[in-house]
């Protein structure tokens, strides 16, 4: 079974992607509230994440920040990352391209289909 | 001795007198020049201060894009959020994963999930338009075939048009070589999308929406043809502005943004083409029977052709870059000054006047019009005179009638040519017609705009007065 960990610090957005991807997909979840507590949550985790599912903008430590210190932890670099933002500007698009996340998914998004989006970015057959 | 004495005396006495007479005159030729040129230095000034009070109005100006720009941004993204929760809710619970729900409150989440997704259209529709309008939605050119995208398209809205039981067709008369253009392929296909869903929401059940495409050396033109209930004439521009509907319910009922021409104007716009409504061509009879009230007393035509086209020559690149375009045509044909409220308008008049060896200036408004008028005339050689003023009807603060009123007053204005560029046709207009030497009524088409042009400036070459006699009406011709 695929373990997923969601960051954002909304909790009604963590609660329906949580619900959506259980639902829909049979996933297991963990959610963390800020970057800070991300990189801990995937770091505790026992087997790490297969994915982490990110949103951009948060306080302190937004989500670029929080992927560029995952890079340079050994153990949380492998783990494919997938941002999750309200923004859709194109030059937003650009600047996330660059940062060498595995993807980018935009809100609203649909919860029936939110696990085949996460699918199709990383190319899991499931 | 004596008498050649008194000759010299009086010689001298005459010289004196010349002398203070040319002294005299001197003096008031000099006091004459000093006037003048204290006029001359208290026009050059208050033509500066008129130009710094533009440069302070521009600035201002951008300032309240940008904050306008950064607010709806900000706003569609804090919108986002909330709908993410909302959206994500509906969709579990109507979905029944999580259980099954009874029939009346199915329904009521059938409610809430369809206006959800009528606010995240909205919102997306909004930003894109607000993107575009400030330049920030960079046009990424590639070699296209009209075809392809065109096929594309009908396929991506064959599934709502099987749903609404109407039959789709794609009729091209272009030959094949000449279907290939210079365009951003998703930006057009969003246009073609965009009104072939527009058309399949807007007709009856079992007819017919037709895409038609053609193309030669110098333009491409695609047409969407319906056979809906039409547009009544005076809707034919307006339902391009934003949320404007035929029908004031029509957004609700059909699911539509209000916002969906806007966008696809903008779009054709960015690339140098135009775009408008008319009714069917089969039924636009001369006696224009299909304008006529029919016994409910609403003005009805059977079906609606949204035609766009483009010009090979108006290259998006001209548009971004115009101070980098090589000129098509020698200059020289006269600086023409174009006003309009709607910079796209402007972009696309400046760029088809360019074409054709005429030197634009451009305004926003009626104020900026009498501003540019007096300051060009003003200026003397080596600048040149303002040739004729494309005047649009419909300005915010000054109108067209306005300016048009105060140009000619004016005695250094009031020679100048003024063609109006309206939505309305002369005919509502009569005043106008009696000040301004020719009229274009828009939608226009380029060669008759032009055709206009020329005519008004061949008029004030020749003979003046009878200008205001000769006006004609270029209607569009289809």
């Amino acid at each position: 079974m695929r373990r997923i960990l969601i960051i954002d610090d909304e909790e009604d957005i963590r609660e329906v992607a949580a619900l959506s991807l259980e639902a829909t997909a049979g996933w297991e979840i963990v959610t963390a509230s800020s970057g800070a507590d991300g990189i801990l949550a995937a770091g505790n985790s026992k087997p790490v994440p297969d994915a982490i599912l990110m949103d951009v903008m948060m306080p302190e430590m937004d989500g670029p920040s929080t992927f560029r210190l995952m890079q340079q932890n050994p153990e949380l670099a492998g783990i494919p990352v997938l941002l999750l933002t309200a923004k859709v500007q194109g030059v937003d698009q650009r600047r996330f391209a660059g940062l060498g996340v595995s993807g980018v998914l935009f809100k609203p998004f649909n919860p029936l289909t939110l696990a085949d989006q996460i699918c199709e970015k990383l190319g899991w057959k499931d | 001795m004596s008498f050649s004495l008194t000759i010299f005396s009086g010689l001298f006495l005459t010289c004196i007198c010349l002398l203070g007479v040319l002294a005299l005159r001197l003096a008031r030729k000099v006091r004459q020049q000093q006037r003048d040129l204290g006029g001359l230095s208290q026009t050059l000034e208050r033509s500066r201060e008129h130009a710094e009070e533009q440069k302070h109005r521009l600035a201002e100006r951008s300032d309240l894009d940008r904050a306008k720009d950064e607010f709806i941004s900000t706003v569609s993204h804090e919108l986002r959020t909330p709908l993410t929760s909302i959206r994500g809710a509906l969709g579990l619970l109507s979905s029944g994963l999580l259980g099954d729900v009874d029939a009346r409150a199915h329904n009521l989440l059938r409610i809430a999930s369809t206006n959800t997704e009528r606010l995240i259209r909205l919102i997306n529709d909004i930003l894109d338009l607000e993107r575009m309008e400030s330049g920030r939605s960079p046009v990424n050119l590639r070699r296209c075939s009209l075809v392809d995208l065109s096929r594309e398209a009908v396929e991506m809205m064959s599934a709502l048009a099987e749903a609404a039981q109407i039959r789709l067709e794609l009729n091209s008369y272009a030959a094949h070589d000449s279907i290939y253009f210079d365009a951003d392929p998703d930006r057009i296909l969003q246009v073609l999308t965009n009104l072939l869903s527009n058309a399949i929401k807007f007709s009856p059940e079992r007819s017919t929406v037709s895409l038609e495409i053609d193309a030669n050396a110098d333009a491409l033109s695609l047409k969407v043809i319906d056979r809906g209930r039409g547009i009544p004439v005076d809707k034919l521009e307006s339902i391009f502005d934003r949320f404007q509907q035929v029908e004031s319910t029509d957004s609700s009922k059909k699911g539509g943004t209000g916002l969906g021409l806007a966008i696809c104007r903008s779009i054709i716009q960015q690339h140098g083409g135009l775009i408008w409504a008319q009714p069917n061509q089969s039924w636009a009879q001369p006696n224009e029977s299909w304008g006529q009230p029919d016994h409910n007393g609403a003005q009805t035509n059977p079906g609606t052709t949204f035609c766009v086209q483009f010009c090979r020559s108006a290259r998006i690149g001209d548009i971004a870059f115009p101070r980098e375009i090589a000129p098509l045509a020698e200059r020289g044909e006269g600086l023409i000054l174009v006003c309009d409220d709607d910079p796209g308008i402007r972009t696309v008049v400046r760029e088809q006047l360019r074409r054709h060896g005429y030197d634009v200036i451009e305004a926003g408004s009626g104020e900026e019009v009498i501003a540019l008028a007096n300051e060009q005339t003003m200026r003397n050689a080596p600048s040149p005179a303002i040739s004729a003023i494309l005047l649009d009807h419909y300005l915010p603060g000054l109108n067209g009638w306005e300016t048009l009123r105060q140009l000619k007053s004016s005695v250094a204005t009031a020679a100048i040519p003024v063609v109006i560029l309206s939505v309305s046709s002369p005919s509502e207009r009569p005043l106008l017609v009696g000040e301004a030497q020719g009229w274009v009524q828009k939608p226009y088409n380029e060669s008759l705009l032009l055709a206009e042009l020329g005519r008004v400036l061949k008029d004030k070459a020749g003979t003046v007065k009878d200008s205001q006699h000769n006006l004609r009406t270029s209607r569009l011709t289809v």
